[in-house]
């Protein structure tokens, strides 16, 4: 999918004679133009979900709710296991987001989440909420996850929904010739790893940051009301 | 939980203590119910939206202990033997008690509670009757004349004097006779009273039973009820499953009782559910059972001598 939005954003800015966008300049605005994507996805699903429980969700095509769940499966990491670096288990690098409910301990215990150091003071403080190695508890921290009773040393597994990878567009400078010439066998190619209907958003967001980059008003211009016509639609 | 083996059941696979999972069937465990409970109650398009695993994990503690107090009908027996303090250390996990009985020969003899008091503290008075206190400044305790009257006791004593009484066991107190009365034996006797058997006294502060001086050495059973929390030991707390559902719905209640933007009639139709529940399982706790019935109502049409 890289190559094709490369051409497709080439192509547009080349037409209004617009200036050019190196493979690097092209690869970094690829990744911001994904990252905002990603995080619109998430927020559309959640709109979605509210929706659904309000009696307005649809099934088949009209699913919204599962078409963003869709997206967001490819970014979900199952059963990773956190290293545990006292007093807290490391979260990865590449988190985005805890899945709520699916910390758990031993593979079958779940570890209930707490909110807010004082929460937690209160939870330890009463006999009915006391966490316990059958009842085990965490809060997030700056560092990672502080998991009680403190005699949990490992065996924390989560479920979390990681950053997409940064894309790469990888090529090869062939002899007498100006353009880079796409290379996908190349090691560190790298694909957009939104589904194919984000296409057309890929390219109108690295528009418009190429049109940003370029100072160039009316491509920026564009672009926007591009989406905004697209939001409408939908 | 997945089911277990019938050899599992049996013999526990070989494991000590091998009779763990004999009569397991009947219950459910506290890890059961909550997980249960987040599945069927709480989620996106249901009632409860979203709620910690800890919140769920208190309510349904607080529902096994309520349906222990009151409908579960599982008491838990104690026997020791007195001493010469005639005391008995209420077990760790004590509630309150259902009964007591002096164990003669495999035969239980229920006691009954004395309401009038049978301990006291004690401050220390010098010889103007003023109260002694130590150098911090506190009251310096000492064992109460009404402690040490109870531990001296009184052995029964032939009565040989004159009057109905002649001949029968009684004891001599300030050169009064007292003697103990069995049921049926007399009339205008306060029936509360009327039981030959020793008598005790609870105190809750302390956490101790003090029994009349006559039972040293003697075998005390204790049938007390208890709030199912076995110590502490989560693994081990269990609901009997004729209560389940009334623990889901207690849960449910309570959750919704204290949640905003929930209706009141939908509060009020948790109660109402929780209500039904919780009858549903003191009857079905109750082991009321039709033979039993009968066997009982057949006694209806018997002349009494």
């Amino acid at each position: 999918m890289i190559n094709n939005v490369r051409q497709s954003v080439l192509d547009l800015v080349r037409k209004a004679n617009n200036g050019y966008l190196t493979p690097d300049e092209f690869n970094r605005m690829s990744h911001m133009a994904q990252l905002d994507i990603f995080d619109e996805i998430m927020s559309k699903y959640a709109d979605a979900v509210v929706k659904r429980t309000l009696g307005l969700g649809g099934m088949d095509v009209a699913d919204i709710e599962g078409k963003y769940m869709e997206a967001i499966e490819t970014f979900i990491v199952p059963e990773s296991t956190l290293t545990y670096s006292a007093p807290n288990f490391l979260i990865p690098s590449d988190c985005y987001k805890i899945i709520d409910k699916s910390v758990v301990y031993n593979s079958t215990t779940p570890v209930s989440k707490v909110e807010g150091r004082r929460a937690l003071a209160q939870i330890r403080a009463s006999n009915l909420t006391a966490p316990s190695a059958l009842f085990p508890v965490y809060s997030k921290t700056q560092d990672g996850l502080r998991v009680e009773p403190t005699s949990i040393t490992s065996g924390i597994k989560i479920d979390y929904i990681r950053y997409p990878k940064m894309p790469k567009w990888t090529y090869t400078v062939v002899p007498g010739s100006d353009a880079p010439l796409f290379n996908i066998s190349a090691v560190d190619y790298q694909d957009f790893e939104l589904p194919k209907f984000f296409e057309d958003d890929l390219i109108i967001k690295i528009l418009q940051y190429a049109g940003v980059s370029l100072r160039e008003i009316e491509l920026i211009q564009a672009t926007k009301s591009e989406e905004i016509q697209n939001k409408q639609e939908q | 939980m997945a089911y277990i083996t019938d050899e599992q059941y049996y013999t526990n696979g070989g494991t000590n203590p091998t009779g763990a999972n004999q009569g397991s069937y009947q219950f459910i465990s506290l890890r059961e119910l909550v997980d249960n409970f987040e599945l069927l109650y709480v989620g996106e398009d249901k009632l409860i939206n979203r709620v910690h695993r800890h919140i769920v994990l208190a309510h349904t503690k607080r529902a096994i202990q309520e349906l222990n107090y009151n409908a579960l009908n599982m008491p838990k027996v104690l026997e020791l033997t007195i001493g010469s303090d005639y005391q008995f250390v209420l077990p760790p996990d004590y509630v309150n008690y259902i009964r007591i009985s002096l164990n003669i020969d495999g035969v239980l003899y229920p006691m009954i509670e004395n309401h009038q008091m049978t301990y006291a503290n004690s401050y220390l008075q010098d010889n103007n009757y003023d109260i002694v206190f130590d150098l911090s400044g506190n009251v310096i305790e000492t064992q109460s004349a009404l402690d040490q009257n109870r531990l001296d006791g009184l052995t029964a004593q032939l009565y040989a004097g004159p009057g109905p009484m002649s001949g029968q066991l009684g004891y001599s107190i300030d050169d009064e006779w007292y003697f103990a009365r069995t049921i049926g034996s007399s009339y205008k006797t306060n029936p509360e009273f009327m039981n030959t058997n020793p008598t005790f006294k609870i105190d809750k502060n302390a956490g101790v039973i003090h029994f009349s001086s006559d039972l040293q050495d003697r075998h005390v059973v204790l049938e007390y009820i208890s709030d199912g929390m076995e110590k502490g030991d989560w693994s081990e707390v269990k609901m009997h499953k004729f209560a389940e559902e009334c623990v889901y719905s207690y849960v449910n209640k309570e959750l919704l009782r204290n949640a905003r933007n929930v209706p009141m009639y939908e509060k009020m139709a948790a109660n109402k559910r929780y209500r039904a529940e919780y009858n549903n399982a003191k009857l079905a706790m109750s082991n009321l059972k039709g033979s039993r019935l009968i066997q009982v109502l057949r006694g209806k049409n018997k002349w009494q001598k």
